[in-house]
């Protein structure tokens, strides 16, 4: 049995368009992988064929073992699979603890007669989730926040609270599109830190980004996409070594 | 973080509730009392849908003469005593309502409101000309008192009063628990949501299946209350009403629906003292109201004073 999440020959065209081709890549646990490619590469798509949003026309994704291709988006996530996505999705109108509690909705609990009733046992669980929920916040700097509209956030702390929210999940894996994205220096770095303090506690992490200091500071291992190719797979820096690499993503003024 | 608890939506709504009746005493009173419990029963019911889940209902009108036809059709032709009756038609419209919200709330947006408008229609259109059931445009006669305990105005409005407050309180309920939040939570990012763990589909039709019921209630309640039915109660006018008395209200709001079921039983009112400006009325009420207060009225309070107390 697999730990963590396998992705095996994974294709997906568009309209005849082939966006990945036989992409195979593991994410071990405890482990931080970055996917990095141009624009246009597959990344998010791949993305979304992990997290359930899309269907690959061949291949197979597992999660800690358990094979999941096929499997609605909302059963990934009780199977312990958490993603972010490229464009900020924060759930407006609910404040910042609200939104990390949501995060936890895929671990189960009370279901739709418990809505009707507020029996004493859901009113229990809502105490449990909300105490997990602060233990988060306070984890990422925003108790302060808590009880705040969570529209009320500066972007860097909105992109840190979908961290926050995806480890309510509890996790086995970890999909982050482009967590530092429009970030400033000093952001991105907490960003970063986060993201490695995430995969020391076990879990699994795939790391979509484009910013390259962050993606050489935390990653074990980057794999690399082109064109729906997995160009190469490797440490970092085997990875900034290699000519392929360059020629198709870093460019020659990149160090 | 006390401000908020005194104002609790059933906490507010069993004040007014007890409070009102004793204030206006009059059996005219009591009868406009009883229309601002209908009001409310079927604006809360709404607010699931068009406050929470963020999607634009235009169902409500006709689930409601669904509600009140169900209970004066069985109950005028001695089909079911009138008690039955009443709890039938709640029950009724629920089922349709599932239906309803099987085949559309898997639609985006705007096709979804479409589609809700559409059965809504439809729905209208059945009262006025399944005559032989409906008793057609002219409407329907000989729907007995719901029992001898509830003869009379006041009698009427605890009935009234203690399903809304119920209602109110079911709400409240759904509003704060897991699955209120993730239905809020649908109602702002779906790809999040969903992402999280949220059956976004499942979660809608319980909301849109609930809010059949509020109607039902209120359908109900209404038929015994005026002892008869016409469909011109129904129709799009009214479907557009509720949309507009939620809004103004605040939708999603603690107080949306309070506020609301206020505005449109005060419009009620104007409207029987200036018939035919009735819509006259509800355009520039509204068209004000979206301008003064773009998160309704009910959201004023919010806007106005820090959100909550750390």
């Amino acid at each position: 049995m697999s730990e963590g999440l396998v992705i095996t020959g994974v294709s997906k065209s568009f309209g005849g368009v082939r966006v990945l081709n036989d992409v195979s890549l593991t994410v071990r646990p405890a482990m931080v992988t970055a996917l990095i490619g141009p624009n246009g590469a597959g990344k998010s798509t791949l993305a979304n064929i992990v997290s359930g949003f899309e269907r690959p026309d061949r291949g197979r994704i597992e999660v800690a073992g358990r094979d999941l291709t096929g499997q609605r988006p909302e059963l990934r996530a009780s199977a312990g699979l958490a993603r972010t996505f490229q464009n900020l999705e924060i759930f407006k109108g609910l404040t910042v603890l609200e939104n990390v509690m949501m995060g936890a909705y895929g671990r189960g609990g009370s279901g739709l007669v418990g809505a009707l009733l507020a029996p004493p046992g859901a009113r229990r669980e809502e105490r449990r989730l909300r105490t997990a929920a602060r233990e988060l916040l306070e984890r990422f700097g925003l108790a302060d926040s808590a009880d705040v509209p969570v529209e009320s956030l500066p972007f860097g702390q909105a992109k840190l609270l979908e961290l926050a929210r995806v480890l309510a999940l509890d996790p086995h894996v970890v999909v982050l599109d482009e967590p530092a994205a429009g970030l400033p220096a000093t952001s991105a770095r907490m960003v970063g830190e986060q993201v490695t303090r995430m995969a020391r506690a076990g879990v699994a992490v795939l790391l979509i980004e484009h910013n390259m200091q962050l993606v050489m500071e935390v990653s074990d291992h980057i794999a690399v996409l082109d064109h729906g190719e997995l160009l190469t797979v490797g440490d970092p820096a085997e990875v900034r070594a290699d000519p392929r690499v360059i020629e198709a993503y870093l460019g020659e003024g990149t160090p | 973080m006390a401000v908020s608890r005194v104002l609790s939506p059933p906490v507010a709504t069993g004040v007014l509730l007890v409070a009102l009746p004793l204030v206006f005493v009059s059996d005219y009173a009591h009868s406009v009392l009883v229309q601002f419990c209908v009001m409310l029963l079927l604006l809360t019911g709404l607010d699931f849908i068009n406050g929470h889940a963020r999607m634009i209902s235009l169902a409500q009108a006709g689930l409601y003469g669904l509600g009140a036809y169900t209970a004066g059709i069985l109950s005028a032709r001695s089909i079911l005593p009138p008690v039955l009756a009443f709890v039938c038609a709640p029950l009724l419209v629920t089922v349709v309502a599932l239906l309803i919200g099987s085949a559309s709330l898997r639609l985006r947006a705007t096709y979804f409101t479409m589609a809700t408008l559409a059965a809504g229609y439809v729905l209208y259109l059945l009262f006025g000309r399944l005559t032989w059931l409906t008793g057609g445009p002219n409407g329907l006669l000989g729907i007995p008192p719901l029992g001898e305990a509830v003869s009379g105005t006041t009698a009427m409005y605890v009935l009234a009063a203690a399903l809304a407050f119920l209602g109110v309180l079911v709400a409240h309920n759904v509003a704060s628990s897991r699955a209120g939040r993730a239905l809020r939570a649908l109602g702002s990012s779906e790809p999040a949501a969903v992402a999280s763990g949220v059956p976004a589909y499942r979660l809608r039709l319980f909301a849109f299946g609930l809010s059949g019921c509020y109607a039902g209630v209120a359908g109900a309640l209404q038929t015994f209350h005026d002892t008869f039915v016409s469909p011109s109660s129904f129709g799009f006018f009214t479907a557009v009403l509720f949309v507009v008395g939620l809004t103004v209200g605040g939708a999603g709001r603690p107080t949306g629906p309070l506020i609301g079921a206020a505005l449109l039983t005060g419009l009620s009112q104007l409207g029987t003292e200036y018939a035919g400006f009735e819509s006259l009325i509800v355009g520039v009420v509204f068209l004000v109201a979206v301008q003064a207060f773009p998160d309704g009225v009910g959201g004023l309070t919010a806007r106005l004073a820090p959100r909550r107390a750390r």
